[in-house]
């Protein structure tokens, strides 16, 4: 029976650096998402955001302007580029030829910056949605690349993703595009060092993880991590959108496996578990669902009816150590949402899982 | 503001400079603290800067004093300090008082660094004459007398980079002073954490450092900090007494130490740790202090609650946690509805302290409690019967409580209780039961946390 580790259940808790594809490429506009939805948040949420005010750790909100729209083509506005080559306050990962007094528009990154006031602030200090994922991009592959000591990357990476939040959050983008790269950033996070998600949350504006998409992802997480899968998928079922589902799709057979491991555990030796009901509250189909209980190492079975059953208390459940194949998301009315898999390519493909308690 | 004439002006500041050169050479740090206090807004300090404030040139008067001429590059801009503290402006107080600081750490404790380059700079500043003598002196060092001054100027660093980024972020600029007061005291950290009897001050410092990397959100900065100290040893924890006059520092900084790392223990979810932390934090904190006592128990009680443990209602509203309140009677009755209220009701409180999501998780625990209810209720109608309890039977229950789940997911939890070993028995999917065990049904936790 081996030990389960204290975090690295669910979805994207990962203990070590691994490497990341990332997924900005997946980012297609599924429907046309306008950069900014006043809709999305709420007249309070709104209101909150234009107030400053002193939360536990005197951490001062930024007030912002509904109008303000970032123009900066780069992923560093120009003239802090400038100011920074003049005084030296280059990272190593932006010094151009090694030189701590020279930089480029394609090595700088902009720095985190705890002013409150947007009096001073100019739209093209502020960089464009597609700048963002741009650049965010580069910080994911700047963490695939194992060139550098952990530390010095991480530092770096942790500061830089908190000015994309902070140009995200001026601009008010709250749609999909941010979600989908706030979700990205957790990631990140989760891959760098495991670090908390309490941590992570502790950050975030109360509008940002009030609002409808972060309550979701906020939701699916609470089920995946106490493993309850029926919820999991149900909600999936009914709220998300093709983007969400591509990337929530590498963890589904992290949980569909749980899932099969608890039946297996808790059942009654007389009464094997039906294949088809299961499949069909896992969202799959039954005979990947089979497959995927030999992946892991648990015999099926066929009643006198001919259906096929998973026959409980098992003893030799076991994750494979080479991860799952890809099943394609079915549901229930296979109308409903086209198989996704073939077209899309898959985000942040893991190859290593994170341990659960095995009997 | 009553009228100050120059010579009265002239007659505090060399007033203070004397004291200061007194309290250096007569090795006095309980006369010494005080007047590096800046932010005290002690009576004399402020005479002192309404002095300042009239008699311009405080710099040569520094200079003309001879014992005070030798601490010259600490007390000219100290005296610069206190003077632009008094105006209000706090950027400048807090760039002058990090020189000062600066300075005042070199000179007394550069000996024990054995970074040959620092020394050779230190001997070109200083006339070579005192710098022995001091050598000398420290190299009999007894008391860490210096120390205690120390502290008062890290925790003086730490307040007004605060202050100053409020007044720098409020007019618009970057507020940039903390993060350097941050990799200041990260300085003075790494020369103090290392062998010889200035160990003590290196854990007073890491406390000051947690409070910064916390207020700037760089809470991952602590990790080097803590390596440090445990490779050190700086501490065994034991040894020393909690009622002990001498080391109240020393106590003071214990409890803040296992304060913090034991909060971050919480956030990275190893509550055994986090208890054992936070609960000596809490032995240890001094009886008067209740605000230090309130504030180890908003992270203490979520861990508790996590290893089974429920709080007292008279600690709940000693303390004012009134918050916690709900959540462990939801534990109690095992009341799913009430517990998933209290965290929409206090849901930024508890986001914004990070333990949000250790009491998300205890649901389990209140979903263990209603099913026991319910099989408390059975054993009493037909106790031959009240081993099994029908998938049914939940679902109703939790109707009732208004919550709408399905059999699928209350057999989902069901299972998942069993697997966790929150429920002994399994399930008969075919007949939709739950059988329990005749023995020990809804085992304790018995200190481990939930989920583990």
């Amino acid at each position: 029976m081996e030990e389960r580790t204290g975090r690295g259940r669910g979805l994207g808790l990962r203990p070590a650096r691994k490497a990341l594809n990332p997924s900005s490429s997946i980012w297609k506009p599924m429907r046309s998402c306008p950069a900014r939805d006043p809709k999305q948040i709420s007249a309070e949420a709104f209101r909150e955001r234009s107030n400053p005010h002193l939360d536990d750790d005197d951490n001062l909100r930024s007030p912002n302007s509904p109008y303000l729209v970032g123009t900066c083509p780069d992923m560093c506005p120009a003239k802090e580029r400038a100011q920074r080559e003049r005084l030296r306050d280059l990272s190593v990962f932006e010094r151009l030829n090694g030189n701590p007094a020279r930089t480029s528009p394609h090595l700088a990154v902009k720095k985190f910056c705890r002013t409150i006031s947007t009096v001073d602030i100019q739209e093209s200090d502020i960089r464009s949605p597609p700048v963002l994922q741009r650049t965010l991009k580069y910080l994911i592959n700047l963490v695939n690349s194992e060139e550098h000591p952990f530390e010095v990357v991480h530092d770096f990476v942790f500061d830089r993703t908190r000015s994309i939040r902070q140009d995200l959050s001026m601009q008010n983008i709250n749609d999909d595009q941010a979600i989908s790269m706030y979700e990205e950033m957790v990631q990140v996070h989760y891959n760098m060092h495991g670090d908390s998600l309490s941590l992570w949350y502790r950050q975030l504006s109360l509008p940002i993880l009030q609002s409808k998409k972060m309550h979701f992802a906020r939701a699916l997480i609470r089920y995946s991590q106490m493993g309850n899968y029926k919820r999991f998928f149900c909600s999936l079922e009914a709220e998300a959108s093709d983007l969400q589902l591509c990337l929530v799709e590498p963890f589904l057979n992290e949980i569909r496996a749980q899932a099969i491991s608890y039946v297996n555990y808790s059942g009654y030796k007389l009464h094997p578990y039906p294949l088809t009901h299961l499949s069909k509250i896992l969202m799959i189909k039954e005979s990947e669902l089979e497959e995927l209980c030999h992946v892991c190492g648990l015999e099926t079975s066929i009643d006198e009816a001919g259906m096929k059953t998973l026959p409980v208390k098992q003893t030799k459940f076991s994750l494979p150590k080479s991860g799952f194949r890809s099943y394609c998301l079915s549901a229930i009315d296979d109308v409903k949402r086209p198989i996704m898999c073939d077209d899309v390519p898959l985000p942040l493909r893991q190859t290593q899982f994170s341990l659960t308690k095995l009997r | 503001m009553a009228y100050l004439s120059m010579g009265e002006a002239h007659r505090r500041i060399t007033d203070y400079l004397s004291r200061f050169s007194d309290a250096v050479s007569s090795q006095d740090a309980a006369v010494l603290s005080p007047l590096l206090a800046v932010s005290s807004n002690s009576a004399s300090l402020q005479s002192l800067a309404d002095a300042l404030n009239v008699f311009q040139d405080s710099n040569r008067l520094v200079g003309q004093m001879e014992r005070s001429s030798q601490l010259a590059e600490i007390l000219s801009p100290l005296l610069r300090c206190i003077q632009s503290y008094r105006l209000g402006r706090f950027a400048d107080a807090y760039v002058a008082l990090e020189k000062a600081a600066k300075y005042y750490f070199v000179f007394f404790f550069c000996l024990f660094v054995s970074k040959i380059p620092t020394l050779f700079w230190f001997m070109t500043v200083w006339r070579w004459g005192f710098f022995s003598a001091f050598l000398q002196e420290f190299r009999n060092w007894e008391t860490p007398w210096a120390m205690e001054a120390l502290y008062t100027l890290a925790l003086e660093i730490r307040l007004l980079a605060e202050k100053a980024d409020r007044e720098l972020a409020s007019s618009g600029k970057n507020p940039e002073k903390l993060q350097g007061a941050g990799s200041f005291l990260m300085r003075v950290f790494g020369a103090l954490a290392g062998k010889g009897p200035k160990r003590a001050g290196a854990l007073y410092v890491a406390c000051q450092l947690f409070k910064v990397y916390f207020k700037l959100g760089t809470v991952h900065l602590c990790r080097s900090v803590i390596r440090s100290i445990e490779t050190a040893r700086i501490f065994d924890f034991e040894e020393f007494p909690v009622k002990d006059k001498s080391t109240c520092n020393v106590n003071l900084a214990q409890v803040t130490y296992m304060y913090y790392t034991g909060r971050l223990e919480v956030y990275n979810e190893n509550f055994l740790v986090a208890d054992q932390k936070l609960t000596y934090a809490l032995m240890h904190c001094s009886p008067r202090k209740e605000t230090n006592k309130r504030m180890i128990l908003k992270y203490l009680i979520p861990v508790k609650l996590s290893i089974g443990i429920l709080p007292k209602q008279w600690l709940i509203e000693k303390y004012n946690l009134i918050e916690y309140g709900e959540v462990v009677n939801a534990l109690k009755k095992g009341d799913l509805r009430l517990l998933r209220q209290a965290l929409r009701e206090h849901e930024d409180r508890f986001l914004r302290s990070g333990v949000y999501l250790v009491l998300e998780k205890l649901e389990l625990l209140v979903y263990q409690r209603l099913i026991k209810k319910i099989y408390v209720l059975q054993k009493q109608k037909d106790p031959s019967k009240a081993h099994q309890v029908k998938l049914e039977n939940i679902v109703k229950a939790l109707k009732w409580l208004e919550l709408d789940m399905d059999i699928d997911e209350v057999e989902c939890i069901v299972a998942i209780l069993i697997y966790k070993n929150l429920i002994k028995g399994y399930i008969a999917h075919k007949s939709k039961v739950v059988v329990l065990s005749k023995q020990d049904p809804f085992p304790k936790l018995n200190g481990k946390p939930v989920g583990s």
